[in-house]
């Protein structure tokens, strides 16, 4: 307090009095210790400290002191019997506040006015500062004192604080917050949460300006005792390497929470309860499920953009050693991929890229102008989705691959035999034989030999594939196809029969119920719907999948128009059950390629589901 | 479980775990049992083996389940009250066995374990690697990697080689 008068006023402090502080420090180290440590009564010195600094009010303010106050007087009388002339409770500069405050840690400010009698209603102001302490970090706070009655008027067991306000930090909502004060009426305090724009005029008496450490104590010796000495640094944002191996336990773990959370939610026994409170804990849990699951989810799923920012500069280097303009395209950058994936990621596509500029695109602008295209070059870089697939594609508007080229060069290098029959796809695919190079010159970023094999190696590391198609003269694309081994997907739950699936509802254009006259049977067999002006193949999931069953007619059962790589089927289901997100899983080694399922999703009744791969239904 | 196994081969003792398929007694050694549970329900997949019950969840993760009526050629039974899922690691992965009756864990000496018999028993004797005498009983010791390894391993293999040769 006494500093708050020297702050306010223009008197300086004497070094006597600088001693008075530097020592009422130390007593409030040792009495936090005390504390800390839970031992009864108050270190020694405390009261002669607490005598100091009134002298030190005294003589400042030239005042009649009130009696000396004994050291086992307890604090909040210690208050009481302040000569503290300030009138209004002390502003406290908010704006330095948020400097001491931690990652994720929020600023409230909670003004308690307590009634008169709170002692007798059992509260008292410490019992909320300690309870407060539980779930936040007290930054300051500041009390209105009123000035002292006589001795006489003085009682014990009224309160005579009228207002508190106390700022502290923490990760807290406010709801956990005020859980505090429950037990209090709602007209004694506020809480709320203090935004970084909120500047109050600063008054004389800042937080700042003095020496922290010095301050802060003296702070909390006047206020608090609970408070607790810890530095307050100012905490830099930090990051936890983690194993994702304990990552996925993690995951798993949450995946059996779900599941659990959901069999109390759907259980009849516990539905028969039919009490607010047991209904409104489970909807609790349930919230609380839901959200530690998707931050669980989150932590390994990260955007591609950062990957394909790094490839702009690629680019832009790559075009410039070879003297080619090009531009950069990015599409699908938000597509989320986990985070081994993205690192797997990085080299082959710098790689791709660089082949891509370097042999995709043709040698001198003169050159595309020649081929009716514009100057400069396009490389378009682009993640998306497909059949429970990522696919990132490089694709650039080049000359294409010059497939007799590539042959000669392989029959040379006798990577393939001169009586092999290939097919387009399979001569594409021979650039990435090791060993492989076509480039007459060798360039200074590919044509070294250590060629697309190594993309190849890379991407089949992490279970994905590489294909290339090209047309020439018009240009090639390189798409890698990577397995979601954790991606989460937005799937169509359908029946049939007695089982259920799931469609990436990423592939699904729509689902129709088709009248009689809109299904056409060819020869005898084959069947086909009329949608619109289109005219889809019906595809029969119990036949493709062998699961025998009836064979309904199209027209009693439901059609999910499907699009695929191939184009557009129809797949008849006998209903449509619902929506979900789903996690995918691996169905394990022993049938990872099986075909039409890419792999199973565990659903809410802890069964499995498996989730068809719409890539090879038809 | 290192540590454990070492022991166990010191004592010259062989530690496994016994169950029955109708009236015979099998044996998988102990370590390659990773847990066992109730029967429980799995989900079929299409265009696998029949042997193949299909996929449940184990908390959380989804492991393959093996019928071993179906597997040794025995007549499928619904499930009963001592059926269980015997949960067993080969080569890092989980798969699910499922048996009419889990018996209990024996030791056996070295010395009663002998070659498997060219026949007499009603299962393919190359999935038995050892007949182990215990008390009166004899149990066929299971060469688990035998049982499912190379049949689903060339299974794996060939859709490799189909999914290469359309790529």
């Amino acid at each position: 307090m006494s500093l708050i008068f020297f702050r306010s006023s223009d008197e300086a402090p004497t070094s006597q009095h600088v001693d008075v502080f530097l020592e009422g420090v130390t007593v409030i180290k040792a009495t936090l210790l005390y504390e800390v440590e839970e031992k009864a009564g108050i270190p020694e010195g405390y009261a002669i400290c607490l005598e100091n600094i009134r002298q030190i009010l005294l003589h400042v303010e030239g005042k009649a002191e009130a009696p000396v106050a004994t050291a086992s007087k307890d604090l909040a009388q210690e208050f009481d019997n302040d000569v503290f002339e300030a009138p209004a409770v002390p502003a406290v500069d908010e704006a330095a506040l948020f400097k001491t405050l931690g990652e994720n840690e929020k600023l409230f400010k909670i003004v308690l006015t307590l009634d008169v009698d709170i002692y007798l209603r059992g509260f008292d102001h410490f019992l909320f500062f300690k309870n407060l302490l539980h779930v936040s970090r007290i930054v300051a706070s500041s009390w209105s004192v009123p000035a002292c009655e006589s001795l006489e008027a003085f009682e014990a067991d009224r309160n005579v604080i009228k207002e508190v306000v106390i700022y502290c930090a923490s990760e807290k909502m406010v709801e956990d917050i005020a859980d505090v004060f429950a037990f209090l009426e709602e007209e004694e305090f506020a809480i709320s949460l203090v935004m970084p724009a909120q500047k109050k005029d600063v008054v004389a008496e800042t937080l700042a300006q003095t020496k922290p450490s010095l301050e802060e104590k003296t702070e909390v010796k006047e206020s608090v005792k609970e408070e607790k000495n810890k530095p307050i640094a100012a905490q830099t944002k930090s990051f936890l390497k983690i194993d994702s191996l304990k990552l996925d336990e993690l995951f798993d773990s949450i995946g059996e929470l779900v599941i659990a959370q959901n069999y109390l939610g759907e259980n009849d026994k516990i539905k028969a309860i039919r009490d607010a409170e047991v209904t409104k804990t489970i909807e609790n849990l349930s919230k609380i499920t839901k959200l530690i699951q998707n931050r669980v989810m989150s932590l390994r799923m990260i955007p591609i953009r950062d990957t394909f920012e790094k490839m702009k500069r690629v680019a832009r280097d790559s075009s410039k050693k070879v003297n080619k303009p090009i531009r950069l395209v990015l599409e699908g950058e938000e597509t989320e991929i986990d985070k081994t994936m993205v690192e797997a990621l990085s080299d082959p596509l710098i790689h791709i890229i660089r082949n891509s500029i370097d042999h995709g695109i043709e040698a001198s602008p003169a050159d595309r102008i020649k081929a009716g295209k514009e100057e400069e070059g396009v490389v378009t870089l682009s993640a998306y989705h497909r059949g429970g697939n990522i696919i990132i594609e490089v694709r650039d508007d080049g000359r294409g691959i010059n497939k007799q080229k590539v042959y000669q060069k392989a029959l040379e290098r006798g990577i393939i035999n001169a009586n092999d029959e290939l097919s387009d796809a399979q001569i594409y695919n021979l650039i990435m034989q090791p060993g492989f190079s076509t480039a007459d010159v060798i360039s200074d970023i590919s044509g070294r030999g250590v060629g697309l094999d190594v993309v190849r190696n890379a991407i089949e590391g992490v279970r994905g594939k590489v294909d290339v198609v090209s047309s020439e003269g018009l240009g090639s694309t390189f798409s890698i196809v990577l397995p979601l081994t954790l991606a989460i997907i937005d799937g169509m739950i359908v029946r049939l029969g007695d089982k259920i699936f799931i469609i990436p509802t990423l592939s699904i254009l729509e689902s129709f119920r088709p009248s009689q006259e809109n299904v056409h049977i060819a020869g005898g067999k084959e069947e086909f719907v009329q949608l619109r002006t289109e005219l889809l193949p019906i595809v029969r999931l119990n036949k493709t999948l062998e699961l025998g069953g009836e064979m309904p007619h199209p027209w009693e059962s439901t059609l999910v128009c499907i699009e695929n790589q191939k184009g557009k089927f129809a797949l008849l289901v006998d209903e449509l059950v619902g929506r979900q997100q789903v996690v995918i899983k691996t169905l394990g080694e022993f049938f990872a390629q099986t075909e039409g399922v890419s792999g199973g999703a565990v659903m809410g009744n802890g069964e499995v589901a498996l989730i068809l791969n719409v890539e090879e239904l038809y | 479980m290192e540590e454990k196994k070492a022991k166990g081969v010191g004592l010259a003792t062989n530690r496994f775990l016994t169950f029955y398929l109708e009236e015979e007694v099998y044996g998988v050694n102990i370590f390659d049992v990773k847990e066992i549970i109730a029967m429980m329900k799995t989900t079929p997949v299409p265009k696998t083996p029949p042997f193949i019950k299909g996929v449940m969840n184990l908390r959380g993760n989804i492991i393959p389940v093996v019928d071993m009526r179906v597997k040794f050629d025995m007549p499928e039974v619904e499930p009963q009250m001592y059926t269980a899922i015997v949960i067993i690691t080969i080569e890092g992965k989980n798969i699910g066995f499922i048996v009419d009756k889990v018996e209990e864990v024996v030791n056996v000496e070295n010395e009663n374990i002998s070659p498997p018999p060219e026949f007499g028993a009603s299962v393919d004797t190359k999935f038995i690697k050892n007949m182990a005498k215990q008390k009166n009983k004899v149990v066929m010791i299971l060469d688990l990697v035998a049982l499912f390894g190379e049949e689903e391993l060339s299974l794996v293999q060939n859709l490799n080689k189909t999914l290469s040769d359309k790529g």
